[in-house]
């Protein structure tokens, strides 16, 4: 029954653990560009979300359902192959020579996870006492003033737990860019297996990967959260 | 300095201001009581327009709050405004709490600003706690770290909300010694308080208002020996009374 | 630990599934019986196997093939679609008697089932805008794209090994990134290729002749169906010589493809 040879050097060692490395390289790379847009972006969303302005809050809302609600793969087929047909020819041409596949990706995986992002701090925001912004508005700040450097490092805080699964989605969805050809990890674990015929073993790697990556995120943000927003809480 | 002209408001049907009529001189420290639910603490909350008005007219330092030229912000600057639950920002140390509206409204450079709140924190009695989250402090500790926030601003009037009501009484005492202090520099107050003590000694008038009207409006001395309104005498009864 | 040493058991025991032992039969005895003959067909690749959209019928060389069997047989035809992944077990379990459904001829294949003569060639090659690929040097330090878990990749980074090979989900994104300029060129198998051809504008795109793999499709059969295996080949040379191979060659890659394509074997007993 057991005719399956288990063959753990061929991902340990060699060009498949190179393959495997650089697909790393690429995930990474993916992973935190789109986590510090997509983070930015979100906080504009959420700030946007809940404006005293009717029109920004409904431009903002209508981001959040649409971008929120779209499979991501659509999204990111949308930014590579959809766009081609809006913008200037030399636009796309210099885009096709300048690697769009990974920087189509970030703009998907940016704009899908800001979505998540902006509804995380803006319960965040909701969550921060009203009498923060009276506080703060008493004092003489405009409301973006206010929403800057009394709301929103509150409201972050409160959002920690929400982001970080939200980046732990982020990473693992960056797998997805692999549909438009970008060479990441879950791309490379397929090619290991296409050419040595070790699925099990290179599938078994990028899992590790995976995993390890998402532990480093947890643990990176649960130390932040002790060393640096936790005492300036008090808590 | 302060100037109500037949203001009127409502909270959906609840009529929470009725025809207030009151003037406020610069250097005058009024007091305004009444029982809960009688309108005090949205009638000081409209002097910064954190409560609008639906009738009427207030004039803030020679300037219309209805005015749709009017710079909220810039006359928020010179109007301090202390509240019931302190609200000092949780995530900014003591000193920061403090300089944070000078630096970025007033644009004071950071260390001018850092001499400025650590001469308050001296002024309130708190030097040691500059460095320390509001978390760690009593509340007694935290409203005079609010006072101190409201004055780094250098105010043209100080608006006060209940500053001791969320206070064990034991505290108490520390906070209407600064508010005492302030009095005496010759600061503009507005006191909505239930310390008639403080009223007594610091006031120079008294105002009291109930369902939203103002009843009565006398100097301490006459308010207290001699309330003419019958809620007024009703309620200096209930407030003075050592068993309330 | 000894969950996780069953776990990673029954995964390699998946892995190494195989399909139970074809049971010996004479399916040109079989066949006969029945009056019919079943065979294992693609539906949706022209021109080997699809849809007709005037008669609802499957048609295409594949099936002209099988076709022509039947009728030498003198039994009626059933055609049944498969898909790549579907055919070799539908054969072992008798669900279909006969594959003719766009199959390399491999070693691998040969250990499961037994192949007929060649059929028809086909290889790797690239389907690009018309008059940009003539040579290989064209497509040096390149971008070209081509769907996943296919050999293409493989054979690409063999034959040019400075392009870089963006590998899609599927076939019409390939093409796609291909119009848009994104890739110079898709590459894989050339019917895969003919068939998204067909679909572009007529004149603009163009499968150069550069071929880089070389498949040859053989009709499959149960392993152990001797007669039957010999009488598909014996009519498959007949059919070679009296012209009616060649016939059907012309009427599927000439006639009726927007690209005619030179006919590039013959069926021998060679192979």
């Amino acid at each position: 029954m057991l005719n399956y040879k288990f063959d753990w050097a061929v991902v340990t060692s060699g060009k498949y653990l190179d393959w495997l490395l650089s697909g790393l390289k690429v995930t990474v790379q993916l992973s935190a560009v789109a986590m510090v847009a997509s983070f930015v972006l979100g906080l504009a969303i959420a700030v946007l979300r809940l404006s005293p302005l009717r029109p920004l809050r409904a431009v903002a809302a209508a981001y959040v359902e649409f971008f929120r609600n779209t499979p991501l793969v659509v999204q990111i087929f949308f930014w590579y192959f959809g766009s081609y047909q809006l913008l200037p020819a030399a636009l796309n041409d210099w885009l096709n020579n300048h690697n769009f596949e990974f920087g189509a990706a970030v703009i998907a995986l940016t704009i899908y996870t800001s979505a998540f992002i902006a509804e995380d701090i803006r319960s965040g925001i909701l969550a921060v006492p009203k009498e923060q912004m009276e506080a703060a508005r008493s004092a003489g700040f405009s409301y973006l003033t206010a929403m800057r450097r009394v709301i929103l490092p509150q409201a972050v805080r409160i959002t920690v737990p929400p982001l970080v699964n939200q980046f732990l989605n982020l990473t693992k969805n960056s797998s997805l860019a692999m549909t438009i050809g970008v060479a990441e990890l879950t791309y490379q674990a397929r090619q290991v297996e296409s050419y040595s015929f070790k699925g099990f073993e290179a599938f078994t790697a990028a899992t590790v990967v995976y995993l390890a990556l998402s532990l480093v995120i947890t643990g990176t943000v649960a130390v932040y959260d002790r060393k640096v927003l936790n005492p300036a809480l008090g808590r | 300095m302060i100037r109500f002209r037949d203001v009127n408001k409502w909270f959906g049907k609840i009529h929470v201001l009725r025809d207030v009529n009151l003037a406020v001189e610069p250097g005058e420290v009024v007091v305004v009581c009444g029982p809960s639910g009688s309108g005090k603490s949205t009638l000081i909350r409209t002097i910064n327009k954190l409560e609008p008005i639906d009738a009427g007219q207030v004039v803030v330092d020679g300037q219309d709050l209805s005015d749709p030229k009017l710079e909220i912000n810039k006359l928020r600057a010179e109007i301090g405004f202390v509240f019931q639950q302190f609200n000092l920002y949780p995530h900014l140390n003591v000193l920061a709490n403090i300089t944070l509206a000078p630096r970025l409204v007033r644009k004071v450079p950071p260390r001018e600003a850092d001499q400025q709140a650590e001469a308050l924190l001296a002024r309130v009695g708190l030097s040691e706690k500059r460095d320390v989250y509001p978390s760690q402090l009593s509340g007694g500790q935290q409203q005079r770290v609010a006072i101190a926030r409201a004055l780094a601003m250098k105010p043209k009037i100080m608006l006060f909300d209940e500053p001791t009501s969320a206070l064990d009484p034991e505290m108490i005492g520390e906070v209407l010694a600064v508010m005492k202090d302030l009095a005496t520099t010759g600061m503009t107050m507005m006191v909505v308080t239930h310390e008639m003590g403080f009223a007594r000694e610091v006031s120079s008038r008294v105002v009291f208002i109930d369902h939203g009207s103002i009843l009565e409006e006398a100097r301490p001395e006459e308010f207290f020996r001699n309330p003419k309104h019958p809620r007024a005498q009703q309620f200096l009864k209930q407030v003075l009374s050592p068993m309330h | 630990m000894k969950k996780l040493t069953l776990m990673l058991l029954a995964t390699a025991a998946i892995f190494s599934l195989r399909t139970g032992q074809a049971a010996a039969k004479d399916t040109l005895v079989d066949a006969k019986k029945k009056g019919v003959l079943v065979c294992g067909v693609k539906d949706s690749l022209p021109p080997f196997g699809y849809v007709d959209a005037g008669t609802r019928e499957i048609v295409g060389y594949d099936i002209d093939f099988c076709r022509a069997l039947a009728d030498k047989l003198k039994v009626k035809v059933e055609m049944k679609p498969v898909t790549s992944a579907s055919r070799i077990p539908q054969l072992q379990e008798g669900n279909i008697d006969l594959i003719a459904a766009t199959m390399t001829h491999t070693a691998e294949r040969e250990k499961q089932i037994d192949f007929s003569h060649t059929y028809f060639v086909t290889g790797q090659k690239f389907l690009a805008k018309a008059g940009t690929v003539k040579t290989l040097k064209d497509l040096e330090g390149k971008k070209v794209a081509t769907a996943k878990g296919s050999t293409s990749e493989q054979n690409v980074s063999k034959a040019v090994p400075t392009a870089t090979v963006l590998s899609f989900d599927d076939y019409p994104q390939a093409v796609l990134a291909m119009q848009q300029g994104k890739v110079v060129a898709v590459t894989t198998d050339e019917s895969i290729l003919m068939g998204q051809l067909n679909k572009l504008p007529s004149g603009q795109y163009e499968i150069p002749s550069l071929q880089i793999s070389e498949e040859p499709y053989g009709l499959g059969m149960r392993k152990g169906d001797t007669a039957f295996v010999a009488f598909v080949n014996k009519t498959l040379l007949e059919m070679e010589k009296n012209g009616e191979a060649r016939r059907i060659y012309d009427k599927w890659f000439t006639a009726t493809s927007g690209t005619p394509r030179a006919r590039n074997f013959t069926i021998t007993a060679g192979k």
